[in-house]
């Protein structure tokens, strides 16, 4: 009986659920978070192409811009922790899809590779030992978003494969591969960027707060 | 700086070097992307006494469609209709040449037709230049000669570049002439029409093969000289995609004619449902009528014939072969000349059974599902199909990712007036995916269709209606809009000009008033049934009443 609370504790502590105040952040994360994403992910920044990597019969571009979605996931993640980082990764995607291009892809398997992002990320305890402002807790952040990314890539090459039929070597090449270098920099320079802005932004509305309400 | 701020960046060198970083690329970005001039919005005018136009209700042209048709016009020297330009086909790709011409003018008509009322060279030499080098010795040379059709084992079937067995070449070569007929209304190429379509309808019409036998359906409808209701490309093999075009014309031809030319296509459609289409419901690649003899065929591995081409990679199983290119491009002739039941049928089997989805707003396609591994110049052959074939479907959805996709490593830019996507990242591959990047977008993005393309216009439309039969200068000029509304009796003009230019209209009597947004244009004269706009650098939408 012990065992299964205890059990029952560290998953709620997992899932950033343990307290009623906890809980809150976390379901204002998922909603917010996934809201936003519907709306940022068709957003079509500026984007260029540097330059193409030939491969003789096709060409891979290499292409500076921002994701903004990747980075909603991320952020999300980072602060709120691994559930809230794999909703919105899936309810945020399957939103966008619904309401964007009326198409489901592999009956929303491509939501939940981004969702297995979101949740990888969203395993560590940032906030302990200064939270961000320690650039270990940053790169402790974008470890665990590189392992995401990498299972991200699996999830989302074999569902396809087995959902919706798609060829491995096919997707991951002719598919993905194109997508690469602008996640690539969504995830590794400029979601790092963007989880430390909200970081201070975060703490200087604490301090507001505190000085206002005199604690 | 202040002190703290200093400290914050040194203490935070991870985050900073990311934020440095993170500027430059976000700065590269921006300033390497070049700020491209636009097609402008076309607004409402007023005309007192005679009501409102909004002018966005109306066809137009993109500015980059009419940059890429200025680049076109420069690749193929519209002005040099010489023997030796004509017969220079060095400038297209040494595989498929004849498929780049022929597809670039299906694009061109539609390009055409979005802007109907404006008639002139501009237009009319580049359709002309493309007939011309169709027709060259170069090509017959190339296409029919080189490979072997002419060898004379095809006698009995037929082995001439004119006909009756090379429906790649007749079929586009008569459509590339119908089309021209179609958007211009001008008869010049008539006669050799008539003599195609005459020809395939004895193909088509035989209740007696080549090889003597009985060709006729189980309905005791004709099935033609080679028993399948279709007609060969190559003197040996049938393909669904080919005869798309035959069909397409065919139809049109009725339209434009009044004639009953269609009724002779119709065994054939029955014909390759029942026997050309693999068990995921997608035409297969090819059925041999009889034995070929040429080098394309000394490597490939071939079942009963008459019967199915092969998978390549499953010939040993028996596979007809499937490809993606063939497919995508009968669906949207099929959908074109109005079998729009076959195409929906096709196309959902099509999109399940071919299409890879990216996880961002991308997708593409691999030339065939039975070996989706391997990718050649057929691949990216058949996402050029697929791509106009999802935009005759009218699959925006599908259409934007397969463009994303195709387009995404080649940036757009103006040379001028002209406009191209930047080939140069491409290697080997450069030469072959250029014209072909070219030509597919400005299609793409017309704001026509060839559905539209087989509503015909009245005759009356083109002898009677105001149109732009010439301009003083096509240098820097951008004819976004030219449509004469029948209802209202106006002609709706949206223009860019970059120098001083005079527009004649032809059978435009007694105009009454040339209306901007601001209020009245002075700037025109009328002489006889000609009416000419005169016409200061800028931007302009007009109603001419």
């Amino acid at each position: 009986m012990v065992e299964h609370s205890n059990f029952r504790n560290s998953l709620l502590s997992f899932l950033r659920l343990e307290s009623a105040n906890e809980a809150k952040w976390t379901l204002s994360g998922i909603i917010l978070g996934s809201i936003i994403y519907i709306f940022v992910s068709p957003v079509t920044l500026p984007s260029y192409t540097f330059f193409g990597l030939d491969l003789g019969i096709t060409v891979i571009p290499i292409t500076g811009g921002l994701y903004l979605g990747l980075v909603v996931i991320i952020l999300v993640a980072s602060f709120y922790g691994p559930l809230a980082g794999l909703l919105v990764g899936f309810i945020g995607h399957l939103g966008s899809e619904i309401l964007f291009t009326q198409q489901i892809v592999a009956m929303g398997m491509v939501g939940l590779s981004f969702g297995m992002l979101g949740f990888i990320v969203g395993i560590p305890r940032y906030a302990k030992n200064e939270g961000f402002a320690n650039g270990k807790n940053l790169g402790k952040m974008m470890l665990f978003t590189l392992i995401g990314y990498f299972l991200m890539t699996m999830l989302y090459l074999v569902s396809l494969m087995v959902v919706a039929n798609q060829s491995f070597d096919g997707t991951l090449l002719y598919n993905f591969v194109p997508y690469f270098s602008i996640t690539i920099l969504s995830l590794f320079l400029f979601a790092p960027v963007f989880v430390r802005v909200y970081d201070i932004l975060i703490a200087e509305a604490k301090k507001y707060w505190k000085a206002k309400s005199g604690i | 700086m202040s002190a703290s701020i200093r400290n914050f960046f040194v203490r935070s060198k991870l985050f900073t070097s990311l934020l440095i970083l993170g500027i430059i690329i976000s700065g590269l970005t921006i300033v390497l992307n070049p700020t491209n001039p636009s097609t402008p919005n076309f607004g409402i005018i007023i005309v007192p006494d005679e009501g409102t136009f909004d002018l966005s209700e109306y066809p137009y042209l993109d500015r980059r469609v009419i940059g890429l048709w200025n680049s076109l016009r420069e690749l193929y020297s519209v002005d040099d209709f010489s023997n030796n330009s004509i017969n220079d086909l060095s400038i297209l790709p040494d595989v498929l040449t004849q498929y780049f011409i022929a597809f670039t003018t299906y694009g061109m008509a539609q390009i055409v037709d979005s802007t109907p009322n404006y008639r002139t060279d501009y237009y009319k030499n580049l359709f002309q230049k493309l007939i011309l080098m169709m027709n060259s010795s170069a090509m017959e040379e190339f296409e029919w000669i080189l490979p072997g059709f002419a060898d004379e084992r095809y006698e009995s079937l037929g082995n001439d570049f004119r006909g009756p067995t090379n429906i790649m070449w007749t079929g586009h070569y008569t459509l590339m002439e119908l089309l021209y007929y179609n958007v211009f209304r001008e008869s010049t190429y008539n006669d050799e029409i008539k003599w195609f379509i005459d020809d395939w309808n004895n193909s088509l019409t035989a209740t007696t093969t080549w090889d003597n036998k009985s060709s006729i359906d189980n309905q005791g409808r004709p099935l033609g000289l080679w028993r399948t209701g279709l007609i060969p490309c190559e003197p040996y093999i049938v393909f669904v995609q080919c005869n798309s075009i035959p069909f397409y014309a065919i139809t049109l031809y009725d339209k434009l004619h009044n004639s009953n030319y269609a009724q002779s296509i119709e065994p054939g459609i029955d014909w390759w449902q029942e026997y050309m289409t693999d068990d995921n419901g997608i035409q297969i690649d090819g059925y041999y009528i009889s034995e070929p003899y040429t080098a394309l065929h000394q490597f490939e591995v071939l079942g009963e014939i008459p019967g199915p081409a092969l998978e390549p990679v499953l010939a040993s199983e028996g596979v007809p072969g499937v490809a993606n290119y063939g497919s995508s491009w009968a669906i949207a002739f099929y959908q074109g000349f109005g079998k729009t039941d076959i195409a929906e049928t096709y196309y959902r089997n099509w999109k399940t059974n071919f299409i890879h989805y990216s996880p961002n707003d991308q997708a593409y396609a691999p030339h065939s599902y039975h070996n989706p591994s391997s990718f050649t110049e057929m691949d990216l052959i058949g996402n050029l199909f697929s791509y106009l074939g999802a935009r005759e479907m009218g699959d925006s959805n599908l259409f934007r990712k397969l463009e994303n996709w195709f387009y995404g490593p080649y940036p757009g830019e103006w040379d001028g007036y002209r406009y191209r996507f930047d080939t140069s990242a491409l290697g080997e591959i450069g030469p072959f995916m250029d014209p072909i990047l070219q030509f597919a977008w400005a299609w793409g993005h017309a704001d026509s269709t060839l559905s539209d393309l087989m509503d015909v216009k009245s005759d009356s439309f083109y002898t009677s209606f105001p149109y732009i039969s010439a301009e003083s200068t096509t240098e820097g000029l951008f004819i976004y809009q030219a449509y004469y509304d029948e209802t209202k009796e106006a002609f709706i003009l949206s223009v860019e000009v970059n120098e001083q230019t005079a527009i004649t209209f032809d059978q435009f009597p007694d105009v009454q008033g040339v209306y901007l947004k601001s209020g009245v244009y002075e700037d025109w004269a009328q002489n006889g049934g000609q009416m000419i706009l005169t016409l200061s650098p800028g931007t302009y939408s007009f109603v001419i009443l």
